[in-house]
C-alpha cells in the first residue's frame, strides 16, 4: 500500500483551508453595509447589529475565520436566515437527492460511453461509429439546460410518459421516485456522456494502434481481449480522473438539473439560497461543495495509485 | 498526480471525420453574421427589446418580428441579439482578461519555476476545487449581477486553466536551444518572454481560447437561465430561454430561438477549434 | 522429421493504402525457411522487413490498409486465406514474436509474470495459478535469479535487458515453431546484445524452433543466422546461405554494406564505402 497520495492529500486539506477562509469573508462581496443589503431599508440599526455580529462582520478577518473554521468542526455552520434551521442540517438534509441524481447519472453515462467507445474503438470509421462521433460532437454544442427543456418536451409534454417534475424519496415509494428521476438522470447523463465518450473513444482508438497491441495480437489475443487488456485496464486511469473532475463539474450541473426539475437536492438549496440572499446557506454550501470536490480527488488519487503503478513513480 | 494536474484539456487524438471544409466555411459565416447583426442590436438599428406592446402579443415569426414575440408582445429577434451581445462581451472579457492574466502568469511561473511555480500552483488547486457555477452565481448575485461582474466573475476561473496549460507549453519550449542561447546570451527577460517563448506558447494555446470562449457563452447562458445573471427585462440568452419555459406551449418560439441561437454559436466555435486541432497536426 | 519447410514465402507483394494513396513496400519476394534453420533478414531501414514480417502474420499496421498479394504457407496453413479465430490460434500456438522495443510491447499496468502467460490467457488454456507457476518456471529459465519476486514486478521497473529477456520467455512458451525476431537488440547496448542473442539461440535449441531475424545489422545476421536474404527498397537482393552471401556477394549493394562494416584487420585509413558513392544501381 503506498502512500504517494499522501502529500496529495496534504495539499488538498490546505486547500481547503484557503477555501474556508475567503468563504467566510463572503460578506464582503456584498456592496456597501452588508447588513443594511441584507435585511433592507426597513430594518431597525438593532436588527442590522445583531446581523453584523451573528455574520461575525464585528469581527476582524481572523477572527472570523477562527470563529467560522471553530464552528465548522464543532457542527455549527450557522443557522439559515430563511428557514431558521442550522445550515448544517439544510445541506445534509438535501443531500440523499443530490447524491441519488450524480450517481446515477454517472452510471448511466459509463453505461452508454464505455460500451460504445469500445465499439468505435474495432470499427474505426464504420457507420456506428461515424454516427457516434458526429453525435457527439453535436450534443457537445447543446448546454445541459436546454437538453433538459427538450428532455422534458420530449418525454412529459409530448408523450407523456413521465411526470414533469417533483421527487419522492426512495424510501417513500421506489418507483414514483424513478420514474421521477428518469428525465433528470437522462439530462445530466447526456451532458457528461458527451464528453466521456469523446476521450474514452479517442483514448481506445489510441490503444488499438499502440505497439503492445501487436504484441499481443500475435500471441493470439481477439478483439475483445485486446480491448479489455489493452486499453481498459490502461486507460482506466484517465477514465477515473475524469470521472473525478467530472463529479465536480456535476456539482454545477445540478443547480440547473434540480431547478428544471424540482428536486429537493443541494443544487435547489444554493438557487434559493442565492435568491434570498441567506448567506450562511450559501456559505455553508461552497465549503460543502468544495469539500466533496477535494474528497473525491483524494479517493481518485489513491484509486488512480492503487490500478495504474506508473503514477507513482510520478510517470503518468 | 495532483489535483490541478487534472485539469488538462481533453485532446482527441483520435482520428474523427475531418471537418469537411464547408463546416468551417459554414461556422465561420455563422459568427460573423451573428456578431454583425449584434452589433446593429446595439446600436439600435432593431426594434427596442424592451418595448412591451400588448397589440402583438405571443403571435407567431413573421415578417415584422423575425422571430416572433413573447407574452408581453416584445419582439424576441431584437431581444435574441442583444442576448447575443452580451454572450460576446462576456467572451470575450473571459478570454482577454482571463486569458491574458492567466498566460502571463503561467509562462511566468513556467520560467522562473521556484516558488512561483508553487504559487501559482496552489492558486490553481484552490479555484479548480471550488466549485464554479456556485461560487460565480455568489458573487455575481451578492454583488450585484451588472455585465462587467459578471464577466470578470467568469474571467476569474478562466485564469488558472490558461495558467496551467501556457506553463506546460513555456517548460516544453523553455528546453529549446533557441531560448537556452538567448539566456544564455544574457537577453534580458523580457526580451526572452516577447521574442523566443511567447511565439511558441501562443499558438498552442489557440484551441484552448475556442474552448474558452464557447464555455464563458455556456457559463453566462447557465447563470442567466438561473436568474442569476444579467436581470430581467435585460435581454440575454440564459434569460429568454428560463422565460420562455411558461410559454412552450403557446408560443415555443420564445425559448426556441435563442436556445438554436445559443447551439448554433457553440457549434460554431466548436468547429473552428476543431478545425484548428486538426490543421496543426 | 518433416522436409517442408516451416515457411514459404512465394511472389509476396504488400501494397499499403494510408489516406488514399498507395505505395508498394514489398516487390515480388520469395524465399523459403527450413525446419529448425534460421533466415537473417537485412535491409536498412525502409526497406521492407516489418512489413514483410507483418504481411506474413496478417497484422496490418494501425492507421493503414494493407493489400496482400502471393502466397504464404506457415506451418502447413495458408495464412493469407485464414480468417480471425483460425489464425489467431495459429499464431498462438506457432509463432513467438520478439519486438525491438521491450517497454513498448508490454503493457505498463500488468506485472510481468502475468504478461509472460498472456498467450496461455488468450487460448485460454490454463488455469491463473498454473500459468503463474509456469511464468516463474520461465522467467527462472531466461536468467531471472530470484525469479517469484521478479515476477511481481512492472515493466519500468526492470532494465531494458531484462525486457527483452521476458519478450523472449514469452515469445518461446508456446514451444512455437517460428521464433520472429524484429530487430531485438536495436534498442540495447552492445553487450547486453549479445546476452540477449545467446539467449535466443539457447531457446532454440531447446524447443527446435526455426528463427526468421530481421535486424539492420549485418554483423549480427551473419553471426547468428544459417541464410541470409538482403533488402532494400522492398526487393530481395540477395539471397542465399550465409557462407555463401559473404563470400561472393552478388549484388553491389550487398558488397557495400558488407564493406562498411568496419573491421579491425583491415586497412585503417580507408573511408567507408555508402551507397552514395554509386553503389545505387
Amino acid at each position: 500500500m503506498t502512500f504517494a497520495w499522501l502529500p496529495r492529500a496534504g495539499r488538498s486539506l490546505l486547500v481547503l483551508i484557503v477555501i474556508a477562509a475567503l468563504t467566510c469573508q463572503l460578506a464582503i462581496v456584498l456592496p456597501g453595509d452588508p447588513a443594511l443589503v441584507l435585511l433592507g431599508q426597513e430594518s431597525t440599526e438593532a436588527q442590522r447589529a445583531a446581523l453584523r455580529h451573528t455574520l461575525g462582520l464585528d469581527q476582524n478577518a481572523v477572527e472570523r475565520f477562527v470563529t467560522f473554521v471553530g464552528g465548522v468542526f464543532t457542527g455549527d455552520w450557522g443557522t439559515s436566515f430563511t428557514s431558521g434551521r442550522p445550515v448544517l442540517t439544510e445541506i445534509l438534509s438535501r443531500v440523499p437527492a443530490t447524491a441519488e441524481l450524480v450517481i446515477l447519472s454517472q452510471i448511466v453515462a459509463l453505461a452508454v460511453t464505455i460500451p460504445l467507445a469500445l465499439h468505435s474503438a474495432r470499427n474505426v470509421g464504420g457507420r456506428l461509429d461515424r454516427l457516434v462521433s458526429t453525435g457527439t460532437f453535436l450534443l457537445l454544442a447543446v448546454p445541459s439546460f436546454v437538453v433538459g427543456i427538450l428532455v422534458i418536451q420530449l418525454f412529459a409534454v409530448q408523450l407523456g410518459w413521465l411526470p414533469a417534475s417533483g421527487y419522492t424519496p426512495f424510501t417513500e415509494n421506489p418507483l414514483d421516485n424513478l420514474a421521477r428521476m428518469v428525465m433528470p438522470v437522462l439530462t445530466l447523463g447526456i451532458a457528461e456522456g458527451a464528453v466521456y465518450l469523446r476521450a474514452l473513444r479517442g483514448a481506445a482508438i489510441e490503444s488499438l494502434r499502440a505497439p503492445y497491441a501487436y504484441a499481443s495480437i500475435v500471441r493470439g489475443a481477439s478483439d475483445r481481449q485486446l480491448l479489455w487488456w489493452r486499453i481498459l485496464r490502461p486507460s482506466s486511469s484517465t477514465l477515473l480522473a475524469l470521472v473525478g473532475i467530472s463529479l465536480a463539474v456535476s456539482l454545477g450541473g445540478t443547480l440547473l438539473v434540480e431547478s428544471l426539475f424540482a428536486i429537493p437536492g443541494l443544487g435547489r438549496l444554493t438557487v434559493s439560497a442565492l435568491g434570498a440572499r441567506d448567506l450562511p446557506v450559501i456559505q455553508g454550501v461552497v465549503l460543502f461543495a468544495a469539500m466533496i470536490v477535494v474528497l473525491f480527488g483524494i479517493i481518485t488519487d489513491i484509486v488512480i495509485s492503487r490500478i495504474d503503478p506508473r503514477s507513482n513513480r510520478g510517470i503518468v | 498526480m495532483a489535483l490541478s494536474e487534472l485539469i488538462t484539456p481533453v485532446r482527441s487524438a483520435a482520428p474523427r471525420a475531418r471537418i469537411p471544409r464547408v463546416g468551417v466555411i459554414v461556422a465561420s459565416c455563422w459568427l460573423v453574421v451573428l456578431a454583425v447583426a449584434a452589433l446593429a442590436a446595439v446600436l439600435g438599428l432593431t426594434i427596442d427589446p424592451l418595448a412591451n406592446d400588448y397589440a402583438t402579443i405571443s403571435q407567431s415569426p413573421s415578417l415584422a418580428h423575425p422571430f416572433g414575440t413573447d407574452n408581453l408582445g416584445r419582439d424576441v429577434f431584437s431581444r435574441s441579439l442583444h442576448g447575443a451581445s452580451a454572450s460576446a462581451v462576456v467572451a470575450l472579457v473571459t478570454v482577454v482578461v482571463g486569458g491574458g492574466i492567466g498566460i502571463l502568469l503561467g509562462v511566468w511561473a513556467g520560467l522562473r519555476r521556484g516558488i512561483a511555480d508553487a504559487i501559482t500552483g496552489f492558486l490553481t488547486d484552490v479555484t479548480i476545487a471550488l466549485p464554479s457555477l456556485i461560487i460565480v452565481a455568489t458573487i455575481v448575485t451578492l454583488a450585484g449581477p451588472s455585465l462587467p461582474t459578471i464577466s470578470l466573475t467568469i474571467a476569474a476561473f478562466a485564469i488558472p486553466v490558461f495558467a496551467r496549460l501556457s506553463r506546460s507549453a513555456t517548460l516544453s519550449i523553455a528546453t529549446e536551444n533557441h531560448v537556452i542561447v538567448a539566456r544564455t546570451l544574457g537577453a534580458s527577460g523580457w526580451r526572452v518572454l516577447t521574442r523566443e517563448v511567447l511565439p511558441g506558447v501562443l499558438p498552442v494555446m489557440m484551441p484552448f481560447v475556442l474552448t474558452t470562449l464557447a464555455t464563458a457563452i455556456v457559463a453566462e447562458g447557465a447563470l442567466s437561465f438561473l436568474g442569476f445573471g444579467l436581470r430581467p427585462p435585460e435581454p440575454s440568452w440564459g434569460g429568454l430561454i428560463a422565460e420562455g419555459r411558461t410559454q412552450l406551449a403557446l408560443a415555443p418560439w420564445v425559448t426556441g430561438f435563442p436556445a438554436l441561437l445559443l447551439c448554433l454559436t457553440i457549434l460554431s466555435i466548436n468547429v473552428l477549434g476543431e478545425h484548428y486541432r486538426e490543421a496543426k497536426r | 522429421m518433416s522436409e517442408t519447410p516451416i515457411l514459404e514465402v512465394r511472389d509476396l507483394t504488400v501494397t499499403v493504402v494510408k489516406h488514399r494513396a498507395e505505395r508498394t513496400v514489398v516487390e515480388g519476394v520469395t524465399f523459403s525457411l527450413a525446419r529448425g534453420g534460421s533466415l537473417g533478414i537485412v535491409g536498412e531501414s525502409g526497406a521492407g522487413k516489418s512489413m514483410l514480417i507483418r504481411a506474413i502474420l496478417g497484422v496490418h499496421p494501425p492507421g493503414v490498409s494493407m493489400r496482400v498479394a502471393g502466397s504464404v504457407r506457415l506451418d502447413g496453413h495458408d495464412m493469407l486465406a485464414l480468417r480471425g479465430r483460425e489464425r489467431r490460434r495459429v499464431l498462438a500456438e506457432s509463432v513467438g514474436m520478439i519486438h525491438q522495443d521491450p517497454l513498448r510491447s508490454l503493457n505498463p499496468t500488468i506485472r510481468v509474470g502475468e504478461q509472460l502467460t498472456e498467450v496461455l490467457a488468450f487460448a485460454r488454456i490454463a488455469t491463473r495459478r498454473e500459468r503463474s507457476r509456469r511464468a516463474v518456471e520461465l522467467m527462472g529459465s531466461v536468467g531471472f535469479r530470484s525469479a517469484e519476486s521478479e515476477s511481481r514486478r512492472y515493466p519500468h521497473e526492470l532494465s531494458g535487458g531484462q525486457r527483452q529477456r521476458i519478450g523472449i520467455g514469452a515469445a518461446a512458451l508456446t514451444e512455437p515453431a517460428l521464433l520472429i525476431g524484429d530487430e531485438p537488440t536495436t534498442a540495447l547496448d552492445v553487450t547486453v546484445q549479445k546476452k540477449v542473442l545467446d539467449l535466443m539461440d539457447a531457446t532454440r535449441a531447446r524447443t527446435g524452433s526455426s528463427m526468421l531475424l530481421v535486424t539492420h545489422d549485418l554483423g549480427v545476421a551473419a553471426e547468428r543466422c544459417d541464410q541470409l536474404l538482403v533488402m532494400r527498397a522492398g526487393a530481395v537482393v540477395e539471397a542465399g546461405r550465409t557462407a555463401e552471401v559473404l563470400a561472393h556477394p552478388a549484388h553491389q549493394y550487398t558488397r557495400s554494406l558488407l564493406d562498411s562494416i568496419p573491421r579491425l584487420d583491415g586497412p585503417r585509413l580507408r573511408r567507408l564505402r555508402t551507397a552514395a558513392d554509386g553503389a545505387l544501381s
